[in-house]
């Protein structure tokens, strides 16, 4: 369940159009801390992700009337601060690793395959998952992002990004290899 | 979904934290809505008038308050703040232990304008004149052009009535905001410099130019007009030409490349290969290939322009790895074996069978492959395609991996 029940939002929405001060900052209080964690993950520290997110809010208030109720406002409010964090991403112009060759591309997931482990990152600390994410280059990050958290599929993140499929699938493939050379340490002293 | 998927987003989807009551605040200011915004934002007073007897009264009160408390200094947000280290790979001329001063773009904020001295072009009609006397006693101004009197809180009626915002970005090139602020006046128009006029509330105006440009603000209710005059002043986008040079070495992929960009006390930040660097002169490690280096530049007023150049890496060491081979023992081309390994430190060869992904040799050696598949009698079928993965170490301890296909032609 979301953090409203169908008639809260209802009202709140309605509060929000009507510039309701109260129904605004019911929605900020409520939404900012998960918002500010998506942020941290498409940010490269705390800063720009404040920055994301307050510009993301303002969108949400002064775009109000565009949430027309097809979906959980929750779900519209968290389309707005993503989307900000990938114009944010564009606006930095970071050029991700490009790689046309399929064959490598499905080189890159099948050893990735190979390495694939079960539960051994479940001991690991939220923090430290998040952190490790962080270490991650801008264009890894962000097609990790919106790969594995938001559900994008490769032609979506293709078009998004303005890169070819290959080139996001080579991208997700290193940085899940990267995310894993991170958090293997983690994973042996958990062992140890 | 992979079950490595799952278990991170599993994590990061726990992920929260405390509420930034600062962010609401400024939240709240972008909206317009915290009483802090109201009370910084600077009135606008008329100038000079060309209208009807009211209105002339109106700018004429205006045009005897004190413009001391009104004149602001011009002001931009470029804050600067001291650097004391730089990235690892700074060039040997910035080694001096001095503070680097960085610039800080501008962003979109309310810009100050220059309140120029009132000129009243009119006389004060009789009925005006009385109106404003009407109000308590305040001694006269015997210095001004009309001899009138005014009240502060005609003044300050009148000034929020007629006065006018800009917000944007204070440098050529950028749009400015203007917003009419009375709740009195129907039609307004804008002359900008003399020469070019808009009409509306609301009307944005790029300046190409930097220096100080004159916005007259002329609002218009019926056949009466008030106008208002302020100086914005635009600064000028940084410039600045850019080089590099490349210091070629054999051994190892990696070449240093000094990057420079100048003249100017500019804050320059590169992004090249992903990697982002600080500083007019600095160095980054590139391997052999094309890359596009883009350069943002913000000088001392926050104005910020954006440049490129492509950096041309040609030298360093380079592994050939044949993408096939024939092993019929012709003679002719019947191992395959990548060209350049010799001179690294270390290295690995892996080939896989593209088919099932079976490895089918391996070694650390530097030995050809001759085709056979490693725990097979199986011989490569002709146009059979596999995947090779090397791992070199080149004699600066850089690592490289490179992956591709070998196709078997026979």
């Amino acid at each position: 369940m979301g953090i409203w029940h169908r008639h809260e939002e209802l009202q709140l929405v309605e509060g929000c159009r009507n510039d309701s001060h109260a129904s605004q900052k019911e929605v900020f209080s409520k939404m900012y801390g998960r918002l500010f964690g998506i942020c941290m993950r498409y940010a490269d520290d705390s800063d720009e992700a404040k920055d994301i997110l307050q510009n993301g809010f303002i969108k949400v208030f002064k775009g109000i009337e565009n949430y027309k109720g097809d979906g959980s406002f929750e779900g519209w409010i968290k389309r707005i601060v993503v989307n900000t964090a990938i114009d944010n991403y564009r606006r930095k112009k970071v050029k991700p690793v490009v790689t046309d060759s399929e064959l490598t591309d499905r080189l890159g997931d099948d050893l990735e395959e190979e390495l694939e482990e079960d539960s051994v990152y479940n001991q690991i600390q939220i923090s430290e998952v998040m952190e490790a994410v962080q270490r991650l280059s801008p264009a890894y990050r962000t097609i990790f992002n919106l790969y594995v958290m938001e559900g994008h599929n490769h032609n979506e993140i293709a078009e998004m990004l303005d890169i070819s499929v290959g080139t996001s699938k080579s991208n997700l493939s290193k940085a899940r290899m990267n995310l894993r050379k991170m958090l293997q340490p983690l994973v042996d002293r958990l062992s140890d | 979904m992979k079950e490595f998927d799952k278990t991170i987003a599993d994590k990061l989807n726990q992920v929260d934290y405390p509420v930034d009551h600062e962010m609401w605040d400024a939240i709240e200011s972008s909206l317009g809505k915290a009483p802090s915004a109201a009370s910084n934002e600077v009135s606008f007073m008329p100038s000079f008038i060309a209208g009807t007897a009211v209105t002339a009264a109106i700018v004429t009160v205006l045009s005897l308050m004190p413009v001391g408390e009104s004149t602001h200094p011009i002001s931009h947000p470029a804050e600067a703040h001291e650097v004391t280290a730089l990235t690892e790979d700074v060039e040997p001329n910035q080694e001096s232990s001095a503070p680097v001063m960085m610039h800080t773009a501008q962003e979109e904020h309310e810009i100050e304008l220059i309140h120029e001295l009132p000129q009243v072009k009119k006389e004060l009609a009789p009925t005006m004149e009385k109106t404003v006397s009407s109000e308590q006693e305040h001694p006269k101004e015997e210095n001004t052009e009309l001899n009138a009197t005014h009240s502060p809180s005609i003044v300050t009626t009148i000034a929020q009535e007629v006065s006018f915002r800009a917000i944007g970005i204070q440098c050529a090139g950028s749009t400015v905001l203007f917003k009419a602020e009375t709740k009195l006046l129907a039609d307004i128009k804008w002359i900008i410099d003399g020469v070019h006029v808009l009409e509306g509330t609301e009307i944005e105006y790029s300046f190409d130019d930097a220096g100080d440009h004159e916005v007259v603000m002329l609002s218009i209710e019926n056949g009466n007009s008030v106008s208002t005059k302020r100086v914005i002043q635009i600064y000028e986008r940084p410039e600045g030409s850019l080089s590099y040079t490349v210091e070629g070495n054999n051994q190892c992929f990696g070449q240093n490349v000094q990057l420079k960009a100048g003249p100017g006390a500019n804050t320059y930040t590169w992004l090249i290969a992903q990697q982002e660097i600080n500083g007019s002169a600095s160095q980054v490690r590139l391997e052999r290939g094309s890359y596009s280096a883009d350069v943002h530049i913000v000088n001392e007023h926050g104005c910020t322009s954006e440049q490129n150049i492509l950096v041309n890496v040609d030298g360093g060491l380079e592994i050939y790895i044949p993408n096939s081979f024939s092993p019929n023992n012709d003679g002719n081309n019947d191992a395959w074996l990548p060209v350049g390994l010799e001179k690294c430190n270390a290295h690995s060869i892996q080939v896989f069978r593209a088919q099932d992904n079976t490895l089918v040799f391996e070694t650390t050696e530097g030995s050809a492959w001759d085709g056979n598949i490693a725990g097979s009698t199986d011989l490569p079928q002709r146009g059979e395609q596999f995947i090779y993965r090397v791992i070199a170490e080149d004699a600066c301890g850089e690592e490289q991996e490179l992956k591709g296909s070998i196709t078997v032609m026979q």
